[in-house]
Order: structure tokens, then C-alpha cells, then sequence
């Protein structure tokens, strides 16, 4: 294990003197990617300073939902989207070979290759927004529900890990995936509101099938009113399962895989 | 005017290598949608008027699909493209075939959205009257919101060319361009009707061409200005253009002398 600690702390490091190198863009960057995470929060603010909001969430507990996706889409931004960025980006360029012969699991290698210090002002803006939303809202971090909160915020990062690696599996079948990039964080969307102004089909959706009730709505929920233990239990079979399927998948995209021939 | 041309095919020969993802990319359109009615929906049962800030529920909804369809007339890449020029140096063949500098970057723009436009346009239109019940406002409207996207196209264009140009005096441009992103997206009304923001705020907005990309053009579409006010909109793209242009075309003349100075 402290062989992958010490590649992610070189590959990390080396990441961070690139990203230096053009170091008023990386600020620029950073800038934009903060704006882009106010965008939710200031559509609320709008709606709530002109109208009285939606049914069962006052503005600081819609802040409180939305600061809690900021941040697990920024620790996946962090941690997770280079994977596919650079899967997708190899394969295409019949590049891959150069992760099958490192002495590492390749999807470990990647997995541990992947820091994005773009991501960081994203967890950043999360917290900030979680901070003002905890405040307004008096919550007590020493509780019960803080715990599941936390706990199924690990939950949804398990569920992005597992879609970023389905994602690659199959740059691997299609080639193009860039697409399916694009599809996925669009789906991501709808986690921005919470389930309950959706109908039923679209609920039961992203609670069974496709969980990303996870990522926002149900630890929102675990922190401001308690959550049955049933959900959690039935959420934490439901990412077991996501993360088998996309393991088996990229085993299957492994063997699958011709190179280039280069 | 024949080598416009063979640029606009030239970006649409581009655009089909992409096919793929244009045909993904329709999927946004519906997805986007479907957030925007729940949302909404909820916010207008909730309060229990048929009216906030001027829409009602039919209107609001209009108003998405009506962005997103300006949205597509305004997609804009040319900004990456003179950062990847620029990078690699192949912007020198631009300037050296005996056409305008700019044009070419539009032409080029042209045929490659031309293809996202056939595949999105009915599909979107249809989403439109069939689910969510957009209605027609009249053909002196839709005369008007059709001018008035063809010069939101040309301002959306001009602003990303400028942006794509200063790739000459600075190392990277990527953040910029996202920043820039960002604005349109706050400020053009892509998110909300720029309504919905404080009336000091809006103040501000009308002295800034990003209102022009997106809220004037549907707003027109949806009737909501007097044919004075919009006539007064649309002189004010007008000028909006000329002056983007100008400033533009004198941009581009300062880049090649730029680049004349490093000797290519």
C-alpha cells in the first residue's frame, strides 16, 4: 500500500508544478470553477427571495442540500473525473499499453494518478456553504444523525466512483466516451433539488435504480430530520452492488482491450 | 464568397466526426427540461399563484425551451479553436489566405453548429408544444425573436472571438474561456429570467451585452415587450454588433503584428 501512497504523492506533486507552471490560468481556473458551484445556490437565493420557496425546505436548509452535493462533487472532482479523463483519453490514442505494463493494477494506477487541483476550490465553496447553512440552522455536529450524515456522503462518493469507473470500462467498447461524460453530469442534475418535488417514477428512479438520492437528498435529510435505518441499509447494499458491476465491467474492458498497435 | 462556403462545409464535415455526441447531446435538452418543470412546479404549487414576476407556469416553462433553443444558436466554440491555433501555430494559415480574419471563424462556427441545429431544432420545438404546452405568439413576434437570434448569435460570436484572441498576449486561456462560461451563464438569463434578480441589478444588466443572448431574444419571442420596446432592443443589438465588431477586427489586426514580432 505505501507504494501507491508514495505514486500518489509524486503524481500529486508533479500534477500541482504543471498545473504552476501556467500558475495565473490555474487561479483563473480555480475562479470559474467557484462560480460554476454558486450557480445552484444563487438560482435559489433568486427564487426564495421572490417567492416563499418550495413546500418543506426553508432557504437554509436548500442551502444545506446543495452544499452538501458541492462537496461530494468536488471530492469526485478531486479524486475521481481524471480516471476517465485519462482512460478515455488513452484509448483513443491506443496509449493504454503505458498503464498495462506499470508494475501496479491498472485501475489502481489510475485510481492513484488521478489528484485534480482544479477540484479543490469546489470542496472549498461546499464547505463554505455547509458552514453558513450549519450555523443558520444551530445543527449539532456531536449527534447520531451527523454520523449518518456522514456516512452516506461516503456512500455517494462510492456511487461516483463506481460510475466514473463504468465510464472508462466502456471508452474501452466505444472508444468516444466523451459523450457519456457529458450524459453523466447532466443526470448528476437532478440531484441539485431535492426528490421530493420530483413525481414518483423519478423518485423511486433515484432511490433504487440509479441512487443519487445519495449524493444530496438522503444525508439532507438523515442531518434535518433522521432517517429510517431501512434506506441506509438498502443504500448501502444498492453501492455494493453498483461497485461490483463496475469491477466486473473494467475487468471485461481489460480483456477486451487491442492496442493500437504502436 | 465560394471560400466562405467551403469553410461552412468544411466545419460541418468537422461536426460530423462528432455525430455521436450531438445525438447524446440531444438528451440534455429533455433532461434539463424535466428539472426545470419539477422545480417549478413545486415553487408555483407551493405559493399558490398563477403568476410570479411576470410568468406564469406555461410561460416559465416556454421560456426554458425557448433558451435552450437561442442556446443553440449562440453555442459558440471559436474561442478553443484560436487557443489550439494559436498554441500550435496553425493560425498562421489563417491569415495568410486573402480572407477576412474573423469571417473565417464564423463561417467555420457556421457549418459546425449547423449540424447540432438540425439535429436539435424540431426535436426541442416539439418537446415544446407537445409536453409542456409552448404556445405561438404571433408571426410579428416570431419575426422579431428570429432577428433578434441571428443578432444574438453575432454577439455571443464577437465576444468568444475577442475572448479566443487574447490567446496572442496571454500563455493559457482555458480559465478564461470558462470563466467567461460562467458569465453567460449568470448573466444572460440561461438559469432564471434575469427578472428574478434585484431591480438595482438589472439596471446594471441592461448596460451589458450578455442580457442580449438569451432573456431579450425570448422574452420578444414570449411577448412580453411592446413592439416599441422591442424595436428599441433590437437597435441596441444592432449597435452592440457594430461595436463588438469593430472592436474585434481591430483585436485581430494588433494579434498579427503580435505575432509578426515573434517572427513566424
Amino acid at each position: 500500500m505505501s507504494r501507491y501512497l508514495r505514486l500518489f504523492l509524486k503524481n500529486s506533486a508533479l500534477r500541482l508544478s504543471s498545473e504552476m507552471a501556467y500558475k495565473w490560468n490555474f487561479w483563473v481556473k480555480t475562479f470559474a470553477v467557484a462560480l460554476g458551484d454558486l450557480i445552484g445556490p444563487v438560482l435559489i437565493l433568486l427564487i426564495y427571495s421572490t417567492t416563499s420557496g418550495i413546500q418543506g425546505w426553508s432557504l437554509a436548509e436548500f442551502i444545506l442540500f446543495q452544499g452538501t452535493l458541492t462537496l461530494v462533487i468536488g471530492f469526485s472532482h478531486v479524486f475521481f473525473t481524471l480516471i476517465g479523463v485519462q482512460t478515455i483519453d488513452m484509448v483513443r490514442h491506443g496509449k493504454f499499453d503505458a498503464a498495462l505494463i506499470k508494475p501496479y493494477n491498472p485501475l489502481l494506477y489510475l485510481s492513484f494518478t488521478s489528484f485534480d487541483w482544479d477540484g479543490l476550490a469546489e470542496i472549498f465553496v461546499g464547505l463554505a456553504l455547509l458552514t453558513w447553512s450549519f450555523i443558520t440552522l444551530g445543527i449539532v455536529i456531536f449527534s447520531w444523525n451527523f454520523v449518518l450524515y456522514l456516512f452516506l456522503i461516503a456512500l455517494a462518493l462510492v456511487l461516483f466512483y463506481s460510475l466514473v469507473v463504468m465510464i472508462s470500462s466502456l471508452a474501452f467498447l466505444l472508444v468516444k466516451s466523451w459523450a457519456l461524460f457529458a450524459l453523466f453530469f447532466r443526470t448528476i442534475d437532478f440531484a441539485r433539488y431535492p426528490l421530493d418535488i420530483y413525481g414518483q417514477g423519478l423518485r423511486v428512479l433515484f432511490t433504487f435504480f440509479l441512487p443519487l438520492g445519495v449524493a444530496s437528498f438522503y444525508p439532507a435529510k438523515a442531518l434535518l430530520d433522521g432517517i429510517e435505518l431501512t434506506i441506509v441499509l438498502y443504500l448501502m447494499l444498492s453501492m455494493s452492488i453498483f461497485l461490483a458491476i463496475s469491477l466486473v465491467l473494467w475487468h471485461f474492458a481489460m480483456k477486451k482491450y487491442s492496442s493500437a498497435g504502436g | 464568397m465560394g471560400s466562405y462556403l467551403a469553410l461552412l462545409k468544411g466545419g460541418y464535415k468537422e461536426a460530423l466526426q462528432y455525430r455521436f455526441d450531438f445525438v447524446v447531446g440531444l438528451l440534455r435538452v429533455p433532461l434539463t427540461l424535466i428539472i426545470f418543470y419539477f422545480l417549478w412546479k413545486a415553487v408555483f404549487a407551493f405559493n399558490g399563484t398563477d403568476v410570479i414576476n411576470g410568468y406564469t407556469f406555461e410561460t416559465m416553462i416556454g421560456y426554458y425551451v425557448l433558451s435552450m433553443i437561442v442556446g443553440m444558436f449562440t453555442w459558440m466554440d471559436v474561442d478553443n479553436w484560436l487557443r489550439w491555433d494559436v498554441k500550435s501555430g496553425e493560425v498562421v494559415s489563417e491569415f495568410m489566405r486573402p480572407l477576412n480574419f474573423v469571417f473565417q471563424y464564423l463561417f467555420r462556427q457556421w457549418g459546425m453548429s449547423t449540424l447540432s441545429i438540425f439535429i436539435s431544432l424540431v426535436p426541442t420545438f416539439l418537446i415544446g408544444y407537445l409536453f409542456v404546452g409552448l404556445m405561438f405568439f404571433g408571426w410579428l413576434n416570431f419575426v422579431f425573436f428570429t432577428i433578434s437570434v441571428v443578432l444574438a448569435m453575432f454577439i455571443v460570436f464577437l465576444i468568444t472571438m475577442f475572448i479566443g484572441l487574447l490567446a496572442f498576449w496571454l500563455t493559457d486561456i482555458s480559465g478564461l474561456i470558462k470563466v467567461k462560461n460562467m458569465f453567460i451563464a449568470f448573466l444572460s438569463g440561461s438559469l432564471v429570467p434575469l427578472s428574478f434578480f434585484p431591480g438595482i441589478i438589472q439596471k446594471v444588466f441592461a448596460f451589458l451585452p450578455f442580457q442580449y443572448m438569451r432573456y431579450v431574444p425570448v422574452n420578444i419571442y414570449l411577448g412580453i415587450y411592446s413592439v416599441n420596446e422591442t424595436l428599441f432592443h433590437l437597435g441596441v443589438m444592432v449597435l452592440w454588433v457594430v461595436v463588438l465588431y469593430i472592436f474585434v477586427h481591430y483585436q485581430s489586426k494588433l494579434a498579427l503584428k503580435k505575432m509578426s514580432g515573434v517572427g513566424i
